[in-house]
């Protein structure tokens, strides 16, 4: 009895969580629409978000572009079947790795020092005093965040794409020993636009989700410093499954065939 | 007193889980009045004011501003009534992430379309006026001390020259000197500005000093109020012992 009541329990908090975020979220899409708009925090947020993220998705991406190079080196010379090498980078970096190392990495650089901030923000009573000054929390802190994760995480991807190309292209030239020409041909024969887009448009969702999560448990947390510590690792840790989620959910309902 | 009634506060109900905190506050303040709470620490004197600026929702009772009510009004609606208000907060409440000069302007620079420039001589001219310098004016609020973040809340609080100004323990940490200056420019916000005010304290010297009329709070409801002259003829026990409860203490002792 005890055990169905205590699942119930979570479910039912569960359930309310989620209501909670859908209204978050709802309300910051109006929010992001609607004017007044405040341009300089929305700079600040793309300059803070995107360009400040670049050097760990760029390091990450080069990294596993190198990796995949090795690891599919290994198995398919197997069978003789290396020359799919540059196949495999390009594919498995575009539609997947991209986004979701992308993704996984700004979730956690970006998404917990959104929670961190606005976390701060709301223990100290500055979302209050904004309030007194006539000024909208969610216009000033939350839609700027959210606007630019949103537009930020598909570039940076796109940046990660390249770099990560790159990273298979190094490791098979200089220590496979391919051909140049050859490699950077089969790179791109058999990759179609719709390749990267469907990284693209799942890195849009996960930028809008980080940024969401950042926000909500910032917005929401309570009780000072240890109020904004619990804050920042729901924040990492709920994007973070949201993003492994969504990823394979987009991925078997939109872009197979 | 003919004036309007600025602020009406009827059987107002708050409470955190089972801290019950307003258990029924009523409360008029009048136009270009200057009302100061007394009461205990933990009585709720912050949630009352919190709870007129729709920081915090009431569970219960009703909320008028220049007969307006507040408690069911829509957010646009309410944004407007808010307009009214500046507020001091009790911890100062500062945006870090901004400048002092910024701090103290924010709402010209963002609403009321201030320039710049126009806006920083602004701030410059509200910190002189709570006793602050240039100097401070490209600091961060965290290189101040104490007291000189709330001096830089006070002059964010009457920046835009509100109609009503709340201020929640606005001398607390201030040296006396200090603390007299505060208390001038609180009581020419009134008189001159003809500005509402409700204030916080705990010192009764300046609450004495600043106030029109007296309201104490005990048990979650205003159990007495007066002018400073009522206040040391008031038979009310509880008055009494809270406004000579050292002298208490030390008779107590012996
Ligand atoms: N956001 C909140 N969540 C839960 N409890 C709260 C919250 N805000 C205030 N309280 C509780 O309400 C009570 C009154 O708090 P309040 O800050 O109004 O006291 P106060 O009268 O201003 O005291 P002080 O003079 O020390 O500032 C306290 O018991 C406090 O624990
Ligand atoms: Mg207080």
């Amino acid at each position: 009895m005890n055990i169905i009541a205590n699942t119930g329990r979570i479910f039912l908090s569960f359930m309310a969580y989620l209501g909670g975020l859908l209204l978050f979220a709802i309300k910051t899409v109006t929010h992001i629409i609607r004017p007044p708009y405040y341009p300089s925090q929305i700079f600040r947020q793309i300059f803070e978000i995107g360009y400040l993220s670049l050097p760990v998705v760029g390091l990450t991406a080069i990294f596993t572009g190198m990796v995949l190079a090795l690891q599919s080196y290994t198995g398919l010379s197997r069978f003789s079947g290396e020359s799919a090498i540059a196949t495999i980078v390009v594919l498995s970096v575009t539609r997947e790795l991209g986004p979701v190392l992308a993704g996984l990495m700004v979730a956690g650089r970006v998404g917990a020092s959104i929670a961190a901030e606005i976390g701060t923000m709301r223990v100290t009573e500055q979302v209050d005093a904004l309030v007194t000054l006539n000024t909208n929390p969610f216009k000033y802190l939350v839609a700027p965040r959210v606007l630019a994760c949103t537009l930020m995480l598909p570039l940076l991807v796109l940046c990660a794409d390249v770099i990560g190309v790159l990273g298979g292209y190094l490791v098979s030239i200089h220590k496979l020993g391919f051909n140049p020409a050859l490699y950077i041909e089969k790179t791109f024969k058999y990759l179609e636009v719709q390749d990267v887009m469907s990284g693209l448009i799942k890195a849009t969702v996960f930028g809008f989700m980080i940024a969401l999560f950042g926000c909500y448990q910032g917005y929401h947390s309570k009780g000072g410093a240890q109020g904004v510590g619990q804050a920042t690792t729901s924040a990492v840790v709920s994007s973070s499954i949201s993003i492994l989620i969504l990823n394979y959910a987009l991925t078997a309902t939109l872009f197979t065939n | 007193m003919t004036k309007n009634i600025k602020i009406q506060i009827r059987d107002l109900h708050k409470s955190f889980g089972n801290n019950h905190v307003l258990r029924g506050v009523n409360m008029d303040v009048h136009e270009g009045e200057s009302v100061v709470v007394i009461g205990g620490s933990g009585t709720g004197k912050s949630v009352l004011l919190k709870c007129i600026l729709g920081l915090v929702t009431p569970d219960k009772g009703s909320i008028k501003v220049d007969g307006e009510e507040l408690t069911i009004m829509s957010p646009s609606q309410r944004d407007k009534v808010l307009q009214k208000f500046g507020m001091l907060f009790q911890g100062g409440a500062l945006f870090d992430s901004l400048p002092v000069w910024r701090n103290v302007s924010f709402d010209l620079i963002h609403n009321k379309k201030s320039s710049l420039s126009k806006s920083r001589e602004i701030a410059l001219e509200k910190l002189k006026e709570v006793g602050l310098s240039e100097r401070i004016l490209d600091l961060s609020p965290s290189e101040l001390s104490g007291g000189m973040q709330k001096r830089v809340g006070l002059a964010r609080a009457i920046a835009s020259n509100p109609e009503i100004l709340f201020f929640d323990e606005p001398t607390t940490g201030l040296d006396p000197i200090m603390c007299g200056t505060i208390d001038n420019l609180i009581k020419s916000s009134v008189k001159h500005l003809g500005a509402t005010a409700i204030s916080i304290t705990h010192d009764m010297t300046s609450a004495k000093f600043i106030a029109d009329r007296l309201a104490m709070i005990y048990e979650g409801a205003i159990i007495w109020d007066g002018t400073v002259k009522e206040l040391s003829t008031c038979k009310n026990e509880i008055v009494q012992h809270f406004i000579n409860g050292h002298k208490h203490y030390q008779t107590s002792k012996k």
